[in-house]
């Protein structure tokens, strides 16, 4: 078969995924591109009657998506760069060197994602409460990744667990500390595992809903997520076109992420350090 | 350069006991091999020494000064894995570089250094090249090229040539020896080709499961094996054995089944005892049945090319006679066998012991 033919074949084969998949996106887009007045009729058209954006300026200029996005942002950059600064140490040690209940402690992270967050949301409201960071982007930051943390450690753990350790012995016996070593020769290895990570983290802080909702009660705090939830039921109408912009919005960062980690998703990187 | 010495040594993992009482002293500027076969502990020995492995009980010492629990960073030993473990996101050059860059020595130092190594190996062509870019005999090269690069107290080798052909092999062994000339390193290199060990080694070291059954030069261990272990290990083909009768005074060896009495002029202190013959294939002749102290039922015949390799029916076990000249032997037929005296081992049937007579 040539490999014209054969392209044409996957194509025709995956067209259905594709359609099951674009078609929200599509969606979203018409709808975010109508007038008010154009959504609920009759006659359902996909092309919008005119190239309107004023759903995003009105977005923008009066409802402040834009801090909602910021604070979004910041969140989700915070609680990714947090929660690898803790997680990437412990998974270290739990593949590298001798901790104490090592397969316990392991089992114990994968039960902790079985919880729902919502169980332990009047918790977390009183312990943040307690400690005055209600209404602080911190006290998100910090359950987030709080939260998020078990998953990267578990998924670290498994991406450490590939390195050959006769790397870093070499580099020990070549002179260089357990410090050095780490940094020179371990982290530089395993940096597709630590980016397929973060990636993970940051779109879990970006899409979470249920504790930016609790902790954050100041209109100016919200995050993206959730002011998008106060499109549909504050007023007495839902207004779609700007939940279509607004979702449209959202949704931007997390493609332009899993465009930019495809890479690593799919390639892997091979070694060819050790036979 | 330096001398190591390993004084009571053991290992275990939990109860497991892997190494049990080592002791060997290498001298400064001597290769010493270590050899045994697969599990004995060769590899953890030689972890033990760089530091990677902690010591259960002993000492190592490294020009004298306990190094037992000096850090592998501290010890400035140089190793060449097994499996080569190369940095693979570094190109040849780096790779090669890294002992010095983690010295603190400048860029043009290192380039110096490397560029030296490279010739040495013949890896200037690969200086640029990434690990994965190599294929297995180019890899080993800058393994032994990130070793040599400093000049450490001592190169420890975990069978870096079992991954190459049979010609490259012989041409790195060489190369190692020419390269241990001329350095004058302290070296201990593990294998278990026991072709590597007898033509690299200033002295052998056999190892049997964690223990250490002999020390010696090759021809030493070759000519006098303490015990059947080492008689074993050591020759290609194996090393013939039968049980055998030792008579008083050790005046001679009887085989069993009737085989004839082997005239010996033997020490008159050694009382009979049950015996284990060993002769090796190399020192047996084939001669007319009628001249011959000891016959053998020929088996298979099996050429080599160079020598031809007889197997025979000796009394209850299978030997191997190794010659020059291509016998014309059929299955079946009877041979005498001669060997001079003074290539036979006797070990004593219990202990498994060389007896000296
Ligand atoms: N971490 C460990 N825990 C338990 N047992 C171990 C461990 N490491 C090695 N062993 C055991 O120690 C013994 C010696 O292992 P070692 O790697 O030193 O053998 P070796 O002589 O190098 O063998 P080979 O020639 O196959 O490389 C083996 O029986 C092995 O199963
Ligand atoms: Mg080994």
């Amino acid at each position: 078969m040539s490999k014209a033919r054969k392209s044409v074949l996957c194509w025709v084969a995956l067209s259905p995924f594709l359609i099951i998949v674009l078609f929200p996106y599509l969606t979203m887009l018409s709808t975010a591109l109508k007038q008010k007045d154009e959504i609920f009729t009759f006659h359902r058209s996909w092309l919008p009657r005119e190239f309107y954006l004023g759903n995003f300026v009105e977005l923008f200029v009066d409802r402040n998506f834009g801090r909602a996005l910021v604070n979004s942002l910041t969140i989700s950059v915070g609680a990714t760069l947090l929660s690898l600064a803790v997680a990437i140490p412990a998974a270290y040690a739990l593949t590298r060197m001798r901790v104490p209940g090592n397969s316990a402690l392991t089992n114990y992270l994968l039960i902790t994602q079985m919880i729902s967050p919502i169980v332990l949301i009047i918790g977390l409201f009183r312990m943040f409460a307690y400690f005055g960071l209600i209404n602080s982007l911190m006290s998100v930051i910090i359950a987030h990744s709080a939260f998020f943390m078990a998953f990267a450690v578990w998924m670290l753990r498994s991406y450490f667990a590939t390195i050959p350790k006769d790397l870093e012995e070499a580099a020990w016996i070549d002179g260089a500390g357990r410090f050095s070593a780490f940094v020179r020769i371990f982290l530089p290895l395993c940096l597709p595992g630590v980016v397929v990570t973060a990636i993970f983290t940051f779109v879990n802080s970006w899409n979470e809903y249920a504790m930016s909702l609790t902790l954050l009660r100041d209109v100016s705090q919200q995050t993206a997520p959730v002011q998008i939830a106060f499109l549909t039921g504050t007023l007495y109408q839902i207004e779609w076109h700007l939940i279509m912009a607004a979702t449209l919005i959202a949704s931007v960062p997390v493609a332009i992420v899993f465009a930019s980690i495809q890479r690593y998703l799919i390639g892997g990187m091979s070694l060819g350090g050790v036979k | 350069m330096a001398s190591i010495d390993l004084v009571g040594v053991s290992k275990q993992f939990g109860a497991l006991s892997i190494l049990d009482d080592v002791n060997i002293s290498i001298g400064d500027r001597e290769f010493v091999v270590l050899v045994g076969p697969s599990g004995c502990g060769k590899s953890t020995l030689l972890r033990m020494i760089a530091g990677l492995e902690p010591i259960s009980d002993g000492t190592i010492s490294i020009d004298g000064a306990i190094v037992n629990h000096l850090g592998p960073q501290k010890r400035d030993l140089a190793m060449v894995f097994q499996t080569y473990a190369l940095y693979p996101h570094m190109t040849t050059a780096q790779n090669i570089g890294f002992p010095l860059k983690l010295r603190g020595s400048s860029p043009e130092q290192i380039e110096r250094s490397v560029a030296r190594v490279a010739s040495t190996l013949h890896l200037e062509a690969l200086l640029d090249r990434q690990p994965r870019a190599l294929s297995g005999g180019q890899r080993q090269r800058v393994a032994m090229g990130r070793a040599m690069v400093r000049e450490p107290r001592a190169f420890l080798f975990d069978e870096p040539l079992s991954n190459l052909d049979a010609k490259l092999r012989h041409h790195m062994r060489i190369e190692l020896r020419q390269l241990h000339k001329s350095l004058g390193a302290t070296s201990i290199y593990v294998t278990h080709d026991q072709i590597e060990a007898m033509t690299m080694a200033d002295r052998i070291v056999v190892m049997n499961r964690g223990k250490v059954e002999q020390i010696g030069t090759p021809l030493e261990l070759f000519d006098r094996p303490a015990n059947t272990f080492v008689a074993g290990f050591l020759g290609s083909p194996t090393i013939n054995f039968a049980k055998a009768r030792l008579s008083a005074g050790s005046k001679d060896v009887t085989f069993e089944d009737g085989i004839y009495p082997l005239a010996l002029n033997g020490a008159s202190d050694i009382a009979a005892q049950d015996v284990i013959a060993g002769v090796r294939p190399q020192h047996i002749e084939i001669v007319a049945t009628d001249v011959a102290p000891l016959k053998g039922t020929v088996v298979l015949v099996e050429h080599t090319g160079c020598e031809t390799n007889v197997i025979l029916d000796v009394g209850n076990s299978e030997w191997t006679v190794q010659t020059l000249s291509r016998h014309r032997l059929n299955q079946g037929e009877q041979v005498g066998l001669k060997f001079d005296p003074a290539h036979l081992h006797l070990f004593s049937a219990s202990s498994q012991e060389r007896i000296l007579w």
